[in-house]
């Protein structure tokens, strides 16, 4: 399986200015980017976003409204689906119900007479998958976790360039996901197949992929490695989606000690990394992770750190390993904290005074004329569909 | 994670018995008073008719109750051609009404979008106009001097010069009038189709006819299978479309059941015939499900 993938050159996937609109809504708006062969990419967004439409345009299911799709050099865009090699893994599985599980895996080979070696290959891969015993039974017969399983050996059994997979968790409870996450990461790695993954879910997104794309009324918002779009969001959207934010206005004052400007919130200064932006002067909008900031007695040390805020607590959560804080400001914002339970230490009480402070290094600089709440309607969203 | 104290899930597995209801089969007396009435009687009333003798020298003298197995025999001896030319008969009405129906219902299920509801409408309007009539209508349709029969005569298609009066006519009949009953069952099972399989298998690289041919079919099945069942039923038993467009030739079992009990009024042999046409359709029927039942289909 791996040397057969070695052996043929996987193409990049390159989506280029594609659109798609049903009468005036714009479903996908515009959309260019390019996935690399052989990699775990995530198509991260709210539901609505259009995801599932630009899957569905990438598998020739939908036709765009304009734009091309291209596999390397050739273009794809008019395509037949039967005619891509490229395989789905739906979101309702789609299991053929009066077919047993062989001949489910079975199905695309078969249509595409490749039937050398079929039988062992169709239990290679339902060894790869774990269900091997299960091969005679019908899929009505297995549980969603093992459907899954199935419907992803039925679409990587074709060795596809291309494998997209829709949402193919957000039916599993929570345990069950866990551990697929990991099954899927590792066939990914051992088949070499470039697997474009969509899903709402920022933390799967965010444990499996090689690069993420963060989606967003129909665009992208931003796309990296998980990291770097974590530490360094450059949209109010991606900061807010993609894990939590406390964002900032201000105003850029000038520079300031250690490579930072001074900025003006409120009637405050704060410093801001020079590095981290472009600007050097004007509003601008900057933000830090809950979990970069700390809570601290009123004037106990401001010292070791180069900003801080005298907020009231408003509430403080114990979770275990940390305690979440939520502080307003003078002007009235709402922090939220993410204290880590180092030292055993009384909970601050609500109503409470307390020092909010973080270092400026930690501190990122979002595009200028982001909104700071953008994409908080999607925060505390369920996580499954 | 302990939340619900035990205690309040027990009071919710107890279940609510106390003193079964007779409600429920309260509720069965109309249905098997009507079952009795008219099914079981007439069913044992048919049973002992066929196995009586004639009281007299003359049909007029009646029948007594009697145990002659010979009616069956005989029954059989002089109808076989007629047993057989009905199943030919129904068979071939039930295919033709197959093919009709299975693109109509196919069309309807997944090509027909805001017009389903108007089509379905139109495939049961038939039904507005009674049985006989539509029957008399085809003896128009297909008369010799007709404009479908002119224009088959004129491309050179039918080796008797004409429809009327011939198995063809007869056969015609028969699908027309049990058409509805063929596509409403297909119809229903070609809805229920997923639409996201037919994409899976586009996805999977097979072409719209294999598509067809690995997918829609078989997930059809249950509908091809009471589709047919609930045409070729009727037809085994039909007397209006032979007696209407066939000729003397091509009466089918219906009619001389029906001639025997109304015009000869040999009634011993007319409840014979019908006990052997219903034992025939029953094995038919089961033998068909058998089949149909097993994977060989798909
Ligand atoms: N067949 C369709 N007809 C009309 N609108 C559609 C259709 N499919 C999707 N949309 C719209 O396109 C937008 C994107 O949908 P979708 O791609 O399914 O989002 P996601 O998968 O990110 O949840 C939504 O606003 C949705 O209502
Ligand atoms: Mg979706």
């Amino acid at each position: 399986m791996t040397a057969a993938k070695t052996a043929r050159d996987v193409q990049d996937l390159h989506l280029v200015n594609l659109t798609k609109s049903y009468f005036e809504n714009v479903a996908v708006d515009n959309l260019s980017l390019t996935i690399e062969a052989g990699k775990f990419f995530a198509l991260l967004g709210p539901s609505g976003c259009g995801k599932t439409t630009t899957l569905r345009m990438v598998a020739g299911l939908e036709e765009p409204t304009s734009g091309n799709i291209k596999l390397g050099p050739r273009d794809i865009t008019n395509l037949r689906p039967y005619e891509r090699q490229i395989n789905t893994v739906f979101q309702s599985y789609a299991l053929f119900p009066h077919m047993d599980i062989y001949e489910n895996v079975a199905f695309g080979l078969r249509r595409r007479k490749d039937t050398t070696d079929l039988d062992q290959r169709v239990h290679d891969m339902l060894k790869l998958v774990e269900l091997d015993e299960l091969a005679r039974r019908k899929p009505s017969q297995l549980s969603g976790g093992q459907q899954q399983r199935i419907a992803l050996a039925r679409a990587i059994i074709n060795s596809p360039d291309v494998l997209l997979l829709d949402e193919p968790l957000g039916a599993l409870d929570l345990k069950l996901r866990r551990q697929m996450q990991i099954e899927l990461k590792r066939i990914q790695l051992e088949t070499g197949i470039t697997f474009v993954h969509v899903t709402h879910d920022q933390e799967e997104a965010m444990t499996m992929a090689d690069t993420i794309a963060v989606m967003n009324a129909g665009r992208i918002e931003q796309m990296g490695a998980p990291a770097e779009i974590y530490e360094r969001p450059r949209t109010a959207f991606v900061a807010n989606f993609l894990g939590q934010s406390n964002l900032f206005e201000g105003e850029i004052q000038g520079p300031a000690e250690n490579d930072c400007l001074a900025v003006k919130v409120a009637d405050q200064t704060y410093r801001i990394p020079k590095t981290a932006t472009a600007q050097t002067s004007g509003r601008v909008v900057f933000g830090v992770r809950p979990e970069k900031m700390t809570t601290e007695d009123v004037d106990k040390r401001r010292g070791e750190y180069d900003n801080f805020i005298e907020g009231v607590v408003l509430d403080a959560s114990f979770t275990g390993v940390s305690v979440q804080y939520l502080v307003e400001t003078p002007w009235g914002q709402e922090l939220t904290i993410f204290e880590r339970n180092v030292d055993v230490r009384e909970l601050g009480r609500r109503g409470e005074k307390v020092d909010v402070l973080w270092r400026s290094k930690n501190v990122f600089v979002l595009d200028p004329g982001s909104d700071i709440n953008d994409g908080l309607q999607y925060l505390g969203e369920p996580v499954v569909e | 994670m302990q939340l619900i104290p035990t205690s309040s899930k027990a009071i919710f597995t107890q279940p609510l018995r106390n003193g079964r209801s007779l409600t429920p089969y309260l509720l069965l007396i109309p249905g098997l008073a009507w079952l009795g009435v008219f099914f079981v009687i007439p069913f044992f009333s048919l049973l002992v008719t066929s196995l009586m003798k004639p009281a007299g020298s003359s049909v007029l003298d009646g029948y007594v109750n009697a145990l002659e197995i010979s009616n069956y025999m005989l029954a059989l001896q002089t109808y076989w051609p007629v047993f057989a030319k009905s199943l030919l008969y129904a068979a071939s009405a039930t295919l033709l009404a197959l093919v009709i129906g299975y693109p109509l219902a196919y069309h309807i299920a997944l090509r027909g979008g805001r017009w389903r509801n108007l089509m379905l409408v139109l495939v049961i309007a038939p039904f507005f106009a009674s049985y006989l009539i539509r029957t008399y209508a085809w003896k128009t349709i297909l008369a010799d001097e007709s404009f479908i029969t002119s224009a088959l005569n004129f491309l050179n298609l039918l080796p008797q010069d004409r429809i009327l009066n011939t198995p063809l006519a007869v056969i015609a009949g028969i699908s027309y009038n049990f058409l509805p009953f063929m596509i409403l069952p297909l119809y229903a099972s070609i809805e229920r189709i997923d639409p996201r399989l037919l994409e899976a298998s586009k996805d999977l690289y097979a072409d719209s006819n294999e598509t067809f041919r690995k997918v829609t079919l078989p997930l059809s099945m249950p509908g091809v299978v009471s589709g047919t069942l609930l045409t070729f039923i009727p037809a085994m038993g039909d007397f209006i479309n032979a007696s209407l467009l066939g000729s003397a030739k091509d009466k089918m079992i219906g009619n001389v059941i029906q001639s025997q009990f109304v015009i000869v009024r040999d009634y011993p042999r007319a409840s014979a015939l019908s006990f052997i046409l219903m034992t025939l359709i029953l094995l038919i029927v089961f033998f068909y499900i058998r089949r149909a039942g097993t994977e060989d289909l798909v």
